[in-house]
């Protein structure tokens, strides 16, 4: 008993240190020079320690236009879904109608479907309309995954709040969209952020579209510019760790600021509470 | 439950509501997808101009079914799948029994289990990617400590170790996800049960294998079902930490897609691999929504 209790902590311990490890290591390796960043047997330290590879991505690879680009692809898909998909969540957990479970079954169908099954027709549908390397190509395709997924989670939210408050609403004579605009919208705020931060991560994450339908450095969205810093010759390590930490680090805040949000909305709708 | 009163009314509102996010899903992903459909039937090459566009029927899926390339793939996919999703199983579920029962440094375990999971893919190949270059990565140096040899410790230039730094990047990445949705599953299950274990005299293994086990098999279910998709279309490792090399040892279904698709610009015939891939993974979601049915229906977790 006492040895399996030492045991567990071990490996508690083993997992954080897992966890933590090739971030740690990418953080310090990103201040170090070449010349040590590239010896056999990597010396632990940066010595001297330098900013190099952070002015070079930020002034010689304009690593920000690539921020940007994330940025706004994700806030813009992330608005689009929860716009629409708070309206079919409402539809979905609070009014009664035929085809329901159809519906919902179908929404997790499309969530599950391949990516790569649409983009040999996107593909040639953005060149045709000169689309590639705009914001929209891949604005377009990332709905295919966030919209199903916000539509999930948001009725998951949804249900999790009284009903009784809106039927006080309807019982004072207030109509559908008025209930929900009033009542149902301030209750369900804190759920909709939650799906908000989980949509917004997904598409910040997201690699197989953006590397379908961008084509030159200042389109691309983060982690492909970041896979795309090697050229055939020289593999920039210094710059390509300086960028993952950059974008590592907010996400990591985000991360450490809004943990339990984040849990509950991965759990919700997966896991029966 | 008592619901409103003018059902007509109240249906014809919810199909009011649910009628914008339908609409654009038909449209992004209903639409595209039929049109993958039909260019599988179809030769549709950019590169060579030339070539007569048109009608083929089935020549592409002839194609893939005769050539080795794709079987290739597909075992790789598969066996990549299992080794994963079961490596993360097993991990995550000594993970989360760990955790929950050490209850120290919670914060930080918390975050230890988000941050792999919040990073994008590609990312977590770039890191591992750093960690096994021969050169001057940290694990070949483990290597050489332990006395092997200098070409095996090129990970990458051999399909065995190859795969290996593959599916290790994979775990590193998703066990974190299975751990947090196995430790939720733990924690709803009713701490009296044990003490009612416990009084009826049962050992803490038989405890376990009654009751934990069998109380954390839906939660496991979803997170399994979700991550099994997930790894069948697996792409970003591949693409970062091999490129479907040595060879194509390590080309897995989707990269093999996208390589026909955007390197070969044989639109057609990805348009048919594609059309498998998602025959594949349409029997992995029917699978989820029989799962996930009796939620579907109950109509609410109340």
């Amino acid at each position: 008993m006492r040895r399996s209790g030492v045991l567990v902590y071990i490996a508690t311990i083993a997992f954080i240190l897992l966890s933590f490890f090739p971030f740690f290591w990418t953080l310090l390796s990103s201040f170090k020079p070449a010349s040590q960043l590239f010896q056999i047997n990597p010396a632990f330290w940066p010595q001297p320690f330098t900013w190099e590879n952070y002015r070079a991505i930020f002034l010689e690879r304009r690593f920000y236009l690539n921020i940007i680009n994330s940025i706004v692809v994700a806030g813009v898909t992330t608005c689009i879904c929860v716009a629409l998909g708070s309206l079919a969540a409402y539809g979905l957990a609070r009014l009664a109608f035929r085809g329901k479970t159809l519906i919902l079954g179908f929404i997790l169908v499309v969530s599950l479907f391949p990516p790569i099954a649409i983009v040999s027709p996107l593909f040639l549908m953005f060149e045709k309309a000169r689309l590639i390397n705009t914001y929209l190509a891949l604005i377009l395709p990332y709905l295919t995954f966030a919209l199903p997924l916000t539509v999930w989670l948001l009725t998951a939210f949804f249900r999790q709040i009284p009903f009784e408050l809106e039927e006080a609403a309807h019982m004072d004579g207030a109509g559908t969209l008025r209930t929900f605009w009033e009542v149902t919208l301030p209750l369900a705020a804190p759920g909709i952020f939650t799906t908000a931060i989980l949509t917004f991560i997904y598409c910040w994450n997201e690699f197989l579209f953006a590397l379908a339908f961008t084509t030159n450095d200042a389109s691309r969205t983060i982690p492909v510019a970041i896979v795309m810093f090697s050229g055939y010759h020289t593999v920039p390590w210094g710059q390509i760790l300086a960028a993952v930490t950059v974008v590592t680090v907010p996400v990591a805040g985000l991360v450490l600021l809004l943990q339990r949000r984040i849990i509950s909305g991965l759990t919700a709708g997966a896991v029966k509470g | 439950m008592k619901r409103a009163v003018l059902l007509s009314r109240e249906a014809r509102w919810g199909y009011l509501l649910l009628a914008p996010a339908l609409l654009v899903i038909a449209l992004v992903a209903l639409y595209p997808l039929g049109y993958t459909l039909w260019l599988s039937f179809q030769q549709k090459i950019i590169k060579l101009p030339g070539l007569k566009p048109g009608w083929v029927g089935l020549a592409h899926y002839r194609e893939l079914l005769t050539g080795a390339r794709f079987w290739l793939a597909l075992v790789n996919t598969v066996m990549f799948t299992v080794i994963s999703v079961g490596l993360e199983l097993l991990l995550g579920l000594l993970a989360a029994l760990a955790i929950h029962r050490a209850r120290i440094l919670t914060g930080l375990t918390r975050a230890a289990v988000l941050l792999p999971w919040a990073i994008p893919t590609v990312l977590a190949a770039v890191m591992w990617l750093f960690l096994v270059n021969p050169a001057f990565g940290l694990i070949p140096m483990g290597l050489r400590f332990l006395g092997v040899s200098e070409s095996s410790q090129v990970l990458l230039a051999h399909p065995l170790s190859a795969w290996a730094v593959i599916i290790a990047t994979d775990v590193w990445k998703n066990t974190p996800f299975m751990t947090l949705m196995l430790l939720a599953g733990l924690q709803v299950i009713p701490t009296d049960l044990y003490e009612a274990a416990a009084m009826d005299g049962a050992s803490r293994w038989q405890a376990f294998r009654r009751i934990t086990l069998p109380l954390l098999v839906p939660a496991t279910l979803v997170a399994l079902i979700f991550r099994t998709a997930q790894a069948f279309m697996v792409f970003g490792q591949i693409y970062t930490l091999t490129g479907g090399g040595p060879g194509n040892a390590t080309e897995t279904l989707a990269f093999l897609n996208y390589q026909a698709i955007l390197n070969d610009m044989r639109f057609g015939y990805g348009a048919a691999l594609s059309v498998l891939i998602f025959l594949g993974s349409l029997a992995f979601a029917l699978l989820y929504l029989a799962t996930m049915g009796s939620q579907l229906k109950e109509g609410g977790r109340s």
